[in-house]
């Protein structure tokens, strides 16, 4: 009899153990503000945090999308030359993208709006707009005249504002926010601007991955980050071919062509602002490599840097060539930046 | 105050066969757990959804040389599957994003066709990579 309550007692300890063992990471995939996004939680109470994070995404992006019509950015564009009342919310990154613009000498310039329909990104009807259209529109692209007094929008004459290329950088800010809220772990990729928390599980730093710009399959090397943002930014991501040439969808603002300064893809991290990496993911790829060393060095903004060059160099600002693993399938030449 | 040995200490068969049996359920459950722990993420896996419901799971290792998956109905995206790739082989997408990205072959990576919402997803395989950028 003892023996038998013994190996009861032993059978229901063992059962117990399978208990253990890490639990399994929940995640959560929408199709919001024009791109896919992703949301993974390691630890934490995960279901009320994904649903709360889809709900924040949804209103941002009813909020802050160019396509939708009731959202603040479109009354923006729908105003004309007179003052449009929106959100603090929307006035504030508006705000950040002026500033943005104003620090990158308007590489970064969210009123490229009307030369973005001009090609056709807005609604996916890609075609190569005339330089007579594109000298009618440049004028228009100059985030100096946008006049912001408190939630109170004044846009300059002819001109539109589109906040595609920052507002996934703003929601993955809000995301972090988040989850630190709810004290969770785990990371969001929105569109490709991605955020990741403290630490996995483990205690070890996550693994992301940079994508090869010439090599679908591939990856340019693995970044070891933690409590971090990052976004890359391509021509190699969204383009189309015309008359055996190809045009990708990051526009010069002082061209209205797309941005051909040597440079293939950008990668942007900052341990304090998705919004940051977001916007400089597209200045840096505008202004190419030398300017984009410099603004680096200028220490205007802080941020670390993994650039890819169209002569096959991948160049690394010091503070992140420490956690980065590079891969061994390319024949890329990594270099330090200094 | 009981005149009884309190302990029986010569150890009988019984008593073997309970401590092989508590041994054996040690080690037994222990093996099994550990196998599901390595196993889960073995096999490089492609998943492909459709406005948000996976339509189709393929283990890449049991693609014998190609197979292709139709998904929409009428079809609105072709996948084409390889043992250690896929990509999109054709859509209805006015673009063509998906198909221009090409072939994928690790995991974390993914080819998205948003207009049509398709999602074709590598998972599972030996990555340790958590998120790509840029993909």
């Amino acid at each position: 009899m003892k023996r038998l309550i013994t190996l009861c007692l032993a059978l229901v300890l063992a059962l117990s153990l399978t208990a253990c063992g890490q639990a399994k990471p929940q995640s959560a995939e929408i199709f919001a503000m024009d791109t896919i996004m992703d949301f993974t939680v390691t630890s934490g109470d995960a279901e009320p945090l994904l649903s709360e994070a889809q709900k924040q995404i949804y209103r941002l992006e009813n909020l802050l999308s160019r396509t939708r019509e009731d959202s603040d950015v479109s009354r923006i564009n729908l105003g004309g030359i007179q003052p449009v009342d929106v959100s603090q919310e929307t006035a504030d990154l508006l705000q950040k993208a002026v500033d943005y613009s104003a620090l990158t000498d308007g590489a970064f310039d969210v009123t490229i709006a009307p030369v973005m329909s001009a090609w056709g990104f807005t609604k996916d009807e890609q075609r190569v707009p005339s330089q007579t259209e594109l000298d009618a529109l440049l004028p228009t692209v100059d985030s100096g005249q946008i006049i912001l007094n408190g939630p109170t929008v004044t846009l300059g004459s002819g001109q539109l504002i589109d906040l595609g290329g920052i507002a996934k950088g703003y929601a993955s800010d809000r995301m972090a926010a988040l989850y630190q809220q709810y004290n969770a772990a785990g990371f969001v990729s929105l569109g490709g601007n991605v955020w990741v928390s403290a630490a996995k599980p483990d205690g070890s730093p996550w693994s992301v991955a940079i994508q090869d710009p010439n090599n679908s399959a591939g990856y340019l090397g693995i970044l070891h980050l933690s409590d971090t943002f990052s976004v890359t930014s391509g021509g190699y991501q969204r383009n189309f071919t015309q008359n055996g040439k190809t045009y990708h969808h990051i526009i010069d603002p002082q061209t209205g062509y797309p941005a051909d300064n040597g440079l293939i893809s950008v990668t942007i991290i900052s341990s304090q602002s998705g919004t940051l990496c977001d916007a400089l993911s597209t200045a840096m790829f505008v202004m190419g490599e030398e300017e984009a060393t410099d603004f680096w060095r200028s220490g205007v903004c802080t941020f670390e840097m993994v650039l890819v060059t169209d002569d096959g160099r991948v160049l690394l600002t010091p503070g992140v060539a420490d956690h980065f693993e590079s891969s061994e399938d390319n024949d890329y030449v990594y270099e330090t930046i200094n | 105050m009981s005149t009884k040995p309190l302990i029986k200490l010569k150890p009988t068969l019984w008593d073997g066969a309970v401590a092989v049996a508590i041994l054996a359920l040690a080690v037994g459950l222990g093996a099994f757990m550990w196998h599901q722990s390595q196993t889960a993420g073995d096999h490089l896996t492609c998943v492909i959804s459709w406005d948000g419901q996976v339509v189709q799971t393929v283990e890449l290792s049991k693609v014998e040389k190609y197979m292709t998956v139709s998904v929409g109905k009428p079809t609105v995206c072709v996948v084409e599957l390889m043992p250690n790739q896929v990509r999109m082989k054709s859509s209805d997408c006015a673009s063509q994003a998906c198909v221009h990205t090409g072939w994928i072959s690790r995991a974390g990576q993914s080819i998205v066709c948003l207009p049509n919402r398709v999602v074709v997803e590598l998972t599972g395989g030996t990555s340790d990579v958590d998120v790509v950028l840029g993909g």
